[in-house]
């Protein structure tokens, strides 16, 4: 099988972390509506009713679906106030998206007590690189894996909460010596670790079989040009989290598109084929995004 | 699209077993000039498809061994300008969203009488393969996602295949109304959205819910003014003739339609997506 161009456990502390985890052996099974939803996406027997009828009777997934609609994404004239509606809009393909990627990351649930690493920041710029990742695809010609490129760009980190949750005392010191050294937090992750979220994220979206592509851009969010843009999905996940890091920092709109022009992820989707439309105007399509990426609404947690 | 040609008699194959129904559609056609050769099951008209060539085949559907749904694949494959009507003894929706999925023209459900078989095959001439060229993304009963070509003649084979689909829940009334605001959405997509260019795709969802059918309408077009026609304007005959003047059809009063007859409509604000939604049983 070749899916990717460089293998994903190929980081000498993935095992240890794993081997950790598996023997504290309490590591949550996929919720019974992601595994609903990714038999439909493999085409075996279940039917989008069933999927309907399952997000009518689950209130906090029902709440979650309806904001989103409601959200300024849609930009609709007048709020929606029920689920057939709010689920006509999203459609399949990302009705799928959704409610795999809010299932999945509330699945490993607990707040953390580590001041270094908030999840309540997570899953606010989780959403913010969803919603940027799937604008990204419209404008770019890429619209066909807009539902991809949002449930990927959601669930990229999901490796984060699992160190979190089942290697914390690791976790903390990692983050900690990141602060102290001054290194970006991945960078500590591969000294400490001898591996990183990304991997560990990929292992997991392995085990709970999810789509190839999907584990691909997990694994490969940090350095895309490592992945076998077999489809540009990490690329996109990628720069949707750059572009949401820039608009973090505060850059004027004429600097981030100046540091966007000049990336090579940048250049390589571009050029990645023929379906690929570059924008006249990267500042444009900037100032479309961080309008985007500020009325992201919070749909985790 | 298949030509009719005034020299030669149109020609349509009958695929079904003979009998007396085959027997009087065969008058009916020939009546109103076809040319028919029968055939009795899929894998003779398969057989006798290149020698005859006709315009249009009707095959019923649950033929035995190869009825007409293997045969509809086989024609839109190898002869895909031969219009194919698919006619059914027994109804189930799997074989009318095959039969829209397959590009047929038409679905006639049996009992029938020939005259319909007539009109359909007479409609299935003026049909193109880009009016069928519909891409499905969801196609199972109650959620229906697909692109249909930006067309008037497509939007009218979609509404029939619709309508056969809701028919068993959906009173006729209702259905009526829907239909109605279906063409008014869909229309507007076509001469706004699309400004009649027949090769861009319209977004069509149905989702029939618990006891709630919605709908979504989306093009690519720069927006519909939704505001216009929310209160009907007091001149009407002023507002008919800037219309005539402005080449659009007569009316303008089909959104205010629209929010008449059902219960939820709401537009996105570029004006290019509507999703309406209508409770399909009476409250009690």
């Amino acid at each position: 099988m070749t899916r990717t161009s460089q293998p994903i456990h190929d980081e000498p502390g993935l095992a240890r972390i794993i081997e950790t985890i598996e023997a504290i052996g309490t590591l949550p099974t996929i919720p019974p509506v992601a595994q609903h939803v990714m038999r439909l996406a493999r085409d075996e027997h279940s039917s989008m009713r069933e999927i309907a009828e399952v997000i009518s009777q689950d209130q906090a997934l029902a709440a979650k679906v309806l904001k989103v609609v409601n959200s300024a994404f849609y930009a609709l004239q007048e709020r929606v106030g029920t689920l057939p509606l709010a689920l006509t809009i999203l459609g399949v393909h990302e009705i799928t998206a959704l409610v795999l990627g809010v299932s999945i990351m509330s699945a490993l649930p607990g707040s953390s007590d580590n001041e270094l690493f908030n999840r309540e920041a997570l899953w606010h710029t989780s959403a913010q690189r969803a919603f940027a990742a799937k604008k990204l695809s419209h404008r770019v010609g890429l619209g066909r894996l807009a539902s991809e490129a949002f449930l990927a760009a959601l669930v990229q980190d999901i490796g984060l909460i699992v160190l979190d949750e089942y290697c914390h005392d690791a976790f903390v010191e990692v983050m900690q010596a990141a602060k102290d050294e001054g290194l970006a937090p991945l960078e500590a992750e591969r000294k400490y670790l001898g591996t990183t979220h990304a991997s560990i994220g990929a292992w997991l979206a392995e085990k709970w079989l999810f789509p190839e592509p999907l584990v691909e851009a997990i694994a490969f969010h940090h350095r895309p040009a490592q992945s076998s843009w077999t489809t540009p999905l990490a690329g996109l996940v990628y720069l949707a989290g750059l572009i949401v890091n820039l608009y973090e920092q505060e850059m004027t709109a004429e600097e981030a598109a100046s540091t966007i022009e000049a990336d090579t992820t940048w250049a390589r989707l571009m050029s990645s084929g023929p379906a690929v439309r570059p924008p006249a105007s990267v500042l444009a399509l900037l100032e479309e995004l961080g309008e985007e990426i500020a009325a992201a609404p919070l749909i985790i947690g | 699209m298949s030509e009719p040609n005034a020299q030669l008699p149109k020609r349509i194959m009958l695929v079904e077993a003979p009998g007396e129904e085959r027997s009087a559609w065969e008058k009916a056609l020939q009546a109103a000039g076809w040319a028919v050769t029968c055939s009795g099951s899929g894998h003779e008209a398969a057989a006798q498809l290149e020698q005859t060539a006709p315009e249009v085949v009707a095959a019923e559907i649950e033929l035995y061994p190869a009825g007409g749904l293997d045969l509809l694949r086989l024609v839109k494959t190898r002869w895909p300008r031969t219009e194919v009507i698919c006619t059914a003894r027994t109804h189930k929706t799997s074989h009318v969203l095959e039969c829209l999925r397959g590009g047929a023209a038409d679905y006639l459900r049996r009992p029938f009488e020939p005259n319909d078989l007539v009109r359909a095959a007479d409609e299935a001439l003026l049909a193109t393969p880009d009016d069928e060229a519909i891409d499905i993304e969801m196609g199972e009963m109650g959620w229906i996602e697909l692109y249909m070509p930006s067309s008037e003649r497509s939007m009218k084979r979609l509404d029939k295949f619709f309508r056969l689909l809701y028919e068993p829940e959906v009173s006729p009334e209702t259905l009526e109304e829907i239909s109605l605001c279906f063409f008014e959405v869909v229309r507007n997509a076509i001469e706004w959205g699309h400004r009649l260019d027949a090769h861009k795709r319209i977004l069509v969802s149905h989702m029939l819910f618990q006891d709630e059918i919605v709908f979504k309408v989306a093009d690519t077009g720069a927006g519909f003014d939704t505001g216009a026609a929310i209160e009907p304007p007091e001149d009407l005959m002023a507002m008919e003739a800037k219309r005539a003047i402005e080449g659009k059809r007569p009316g303008g009063l089909g959104i205010t339609m629209v929010r008449g007859l059902m219960d939820s409509v709401i537009y996105n604000k570029t004006g290019n997506m509507i999703v309406m939604s209508k409770k399909i049983y009476d409250a009690d």
